[in-house]
């Protein structure tokens, strides 16, 4: 028997793809740097797409810092159930999949190995079943959880966000080139907390021959409104967001 | 499973010692019927007591100040058992070291499933 080879196997890679085998589109919202907005853009996503009659699922890979279920106001009491895997609650139309189900709020340091082993084992327990999309939130940097995806989720489109400051901008050029060099594809760029489009960001999307999909305004109501999607939706990042949705599946 | 089934080429088994990580807390029992199930569908044949279970128990060592330990000192109650038995990696949620009080500790032994010896008949 080969040793060498078994152990250099992890059989989680290849449950991870018949995991994900039923999932249309899968969406990992990245950029590197923090504070940009991408667990709010991955959550308004998942609305936005529920709203339109998709079946829509969202993935928290910020598995240190998780927060997606802190913006969806989840019931810590519901768990995800079990049948041959996890299959995540379903909560205002998505299927929201996070660490914190296991954590009870607790704090998870995690080294990078620990982040890796998170990564695969959550994606190889969790039962998606078919859904047009599934959105990944991502914690910033370019790091472990970015490289396992690339490495290991085929079917991963990521959709980059930036804000037009120039340090922003700087982060993600990073991102976008390793991104192309590994042949990823690539969505397109949302450009968050703009009233208008930056002629910086746009100039990115040319140079990296990536869509402009478009610019999410900051506004106060947003931060008020985490915890109530209802009032989530009634805000313009929401409708921007919509708006991008049915040109992204249209 | 497959990988078993590769080596058995399918003929019988005659042993397979499985080592289960404490932190997996997986029950015998289900696991060696899912086993020799799987692998009976897959043309292949292992009985249920040919296959033996090694225990490996879960111990830690503190990254900060040295500290080694078991998971049998620590407390922890079905919930929390559970939650590891899933993510095992969220014991660092519920357990810290003993001696210093840090979260930052690796898991040197007690995680995940390996094959350790299989003997084909």
């Amino acid at each position: 028997m080969s040793d060498l080879k078994r152990r250099d196997e992890d059989p989680r890679k290849l449950l991870i793809e018949r995991r994900l085998a039923d999932v249309n589109n899968v969406i990992p919202v990245m950029s590197p740097k923090g504070g940009v907005g991408k667990t709010l853009i991955s959550t308004l996503m998942a609305l936005a797409i529920a709203e339109n009659n998709f079946s829509v699922g969202i993935l928290d890979l910020d598995v240190t810092n998780p927060s997606v279920h802190v913006i969806l106001n989840l019931n810590p009491s519901v768990k995800p159930s079990e049948d041959k895997g996890v299959i995540p609650p379903e909560v205002h139309g998505i299927k929201a999949m996070s660490i914190a189900y296991y954590t009870e709020g607790k704090p998870l340091p995690l080294r990078g190995s620990e982040i890796t082993e998170v990564v695969r084992e959550i994606l190889a327990i969790t039962i998606w079943g078919n859904l047009d999309y599934l959105i990944i939130d991502t914690p910033p940097g370019m790091s472990d959880v970015h490289l396992e995806i690339i490495s290991n989720v085929g079917k991963a489109r990521p959709l980059i966000v930036t804000t037009s400051h120039v340090l922003s901008i700087y982060s993600v050029r990073a991102l976008l080139t390793i991104l192309k060099e590994t042949g990823v594809p690539i969505i397109g760029l949302v450009e968050n907390m703009s009233e208008n489009p930056t002629d910086m960001v746009i100039d990115l999307c040319k140079e990296f021959k990536i869509r402009y999909l478009g610019n999410v305004p900051s506004e106060s109501l947003i931060a008020l409104s985490v915890g109530n999607t209802t009032l989530m939706r009634k805000t313009r990042a929401y409708n921007k967001i919509a708006e991008i949705i049915k040109r992204l599946s249209s | 499973m497959r990988y078993l089934c590769s080596v058995a080429g399918g003929g019988k088994l005659k042993s397979v010692k499985i080592g289960l990580g404490e932190l997996q807390s997986i029950d015998e029992a289900v696991f060696r019927f899912a086993l020799t199930e799987l692998m009976r569908v897959e043309g292949c044949e292992l009985s249920e007591d040919s296959v033996v279970f090694v225990r490996k128990p879960a111990t830690f060592q503190c990254r900060r100040c040295g500290h080694s330990w078991t998971l049998n000192e620590m407390s922890l109650n079905d919930e929390e058992r559970e939650a590891i038995h899933f993510i095992p990696e969220v014991v660092h949620a519920y357990v810290s070291c003993p001696a210093c009080g840090s979260r930052d500790f690796d898991v040197v032994g007690g995680r995940g499933v390996e094959v350790m010896e299989v003997v084909v008949e």
